[in-house]
């Protein structure tokens, strides 16, 4: 999740603007609470989806106050008491943001790497202590370890690799839910937000991969003629889109009615806007 | 089975031109075409069916009793003032009011003060039909009718804004205060005052 799922801020109403926000901060204080305070600053605005679409699916209603924090402290601001929901999704954002580091390790050389060797344990070595993430950690580093083979060996099916982003997020939308319809929905909801990012992400870095030569699945896919294809890339990830806003029409919001707008706001407006606004820069 | 207004999401007060909006919206976003080869065909059947089963509650309801009051005001339990439950249901307002004020005093069971509390409401003097209302459900507890109809009185009121309410305020008026006062120490140190009294 890499800043590809957020609201179109100008649409919301303010109070759905504070009752993000204060999702945010209680994302950040349970990330300081559960894994450490210097996983703080691994924390971006795309967890708050998740930690909103688990807290209708789990039914938790929110415990919204207005409190202080070191990082704001002249004003009380809006902020999300820790709950299940938050807990969780804070907990797989330091997972993510850990197997990110690892994977920058991997690829990167000279001071660049150093800082990332050091930046390892401040995720992991907290990450070891909740051992009721360990068998979603094994999933997802599974589909993760193949997506990697996949863009080794220059997959030019675009599908079968964002299929496998697609499963990463299914399984983290859905892991420890109990209720057979709520996995149905999240898995659903997991797997086209996966695969709705990946598709943009590799289509927001077709200009860049072709300058340094590295994998896109696109320009593997058309090869010199992708510039040509862009309409029809559009096309595909707001298909993606029409598959999410299905599966989100199922999700019950009555325990947190005031995600409802937010989360709508995100997927019809933020992420449509998103992709329109990687579109144009290609046109260019 | 839910509250058929909750599925339809829509105040209790709608029109039935603005339920007819809601229903139809409903029925587009869980069309079986929208989801056509969607592993979760089979849920969205299922909300479909509840939205129809709501749609269709609620035009019963409608069609059979008094124009909101969603367990049927208008009818079952009418006894001594069936006469006078008629001309509320024609919308007759005004004869009926001048036949409830013209019962004798001896005579003003529950039913009486449940009357004037719904000729009170169409009126639109919602104090007093809320008074009458609630004698009426004190005097026949276990009456649904009476409950139902002070309930969605007071239902319809907590649903103003149209959805535009319900935010959580982030300001107490003790931080207002202390806001104040602290700019006023403020003021102070610097030679002004704020608030003149302290």
């Amino acid at each position: 999740m890499f800043g590809y799922i957020q609201p179109d801020k100008a649409q919301l109403r303010l109070w759905e603007y504070e009752q993000y926000r204060a999702v945010y901060c209680g994302l950040c204080r349970s990330l300081g609470k559960h894994i450490g305070t210097l996983s703080r600053m691994t924390l971006n605005y795309d967890y708050v989806f998740l930690a909103m679409i688990r807290s209708a699916l789990l039914g938790i209603t929110p415990d919204i106050k207005p409190s202080r924090c070191a990082v704001h402290p002249t004003k009380k601001r809006a902020v999300a008491e820790d709950d299940k929901a938050l807990e969780y999704s804070a907990k797989v954002s330091a997972m993510l943001a850990y197997y990110k580091i690892r994977d920058d390790i991997a690829d990167s050389r000279g001071l660049k790497k150093l800082t990332k060797v050091a930046a390892e344990p401040i995720c992991r070595v907290p990450l070891k202590r909740h051992a009721e993430l360990k068998e979603l950690g094994e999933r997802v580093k599974e589909y993760l370890r193949e997506l990697s083979v996949h863009e080794k060996n220059n997959c030019d099916s675009v599908d079968a690799v964002a299929e496998l982003f697609g499963s990463v997020m299914s399984e983290i939308f859905s892991y420890g839910l109990e209720d057979e319809t709520s996995v149905r929905i999240a898995r659903e909801i997991g797997r086209h937000t996966g695969r709705y990012v990946y598709l943009a992400d590799a289509l927001d870095d077709i200009e860049k991969d072709i300058k340094h030569n590295t994998y896109n699945p696109f320009v593997c896919m058309y090869k010199d003629s992708v510039r040509e294809k862009k309409d029809e890339i559009k096309t595909a990830v707001l298909l993606e889109l029409k598959g999410l806003e299905a599966a989100l029409a199922l999700v019950d919001f009555s325990t947190c009615p005031g995600y409802k707008n937010i989360v709508e706001n995100i997927t019809y407006l933020g992420m449509s806007d998103k992709i329109d606004k990687i579109y144009e820069k290609l046109t260019k | 089975m839910k509250d058929p207004y909750k599925v339809l999401n829509v105040p209790r007060t709608a029109s039935d031109e603005e339920i007819k909006k809601a229903y139809r919206e409903l029925a587009r976003k869980y069309h079986p075409d929208n989801y056509a080869g969607n592993p979760l065909a089979d849920l969205v059947q299922e909300k479909m069916k509840e939205v129809n089963e709501a749609y269709d509650q609620i035009q019963r309801e409608r069609a059979s009793g008094g124009s909101h009051g969603y367990t049927g005001a208008g009818g079952s339990g009418a006894t001594g003032f069936a006469h006078i439950r008629n001309m509320i249901n024609m919308g007759r307002f005004s004869e009926a009011e001048l036949m409830i004020d013209a019962v004798a005093q001896s005579d003003r069971n529950a039913e009486w003060n449940y009357l004037k509390g719904v000729v009170l409401i169409k009126r639109g003097w919602y104090i007093d039909a809320q008074r009458y209302l609630e004698s009426a459900c004190y005097m026949d507890p276990d009456n649904a009718e009476y409950k139902n109809t002070l309930n969605n009185l007071r239902n319809s009121a907590s649903s103003y804004g149209g959805g535009y309410r319900g935010a959580q305020s982030s300001i107490s008026p003790c931080d207002i205060c202390a806001n104040l006062i602290c700019a006023d120490c403020l003021c102070e140190c610097c030679g002004g005052d704020l608030i003149p009294c302290c």
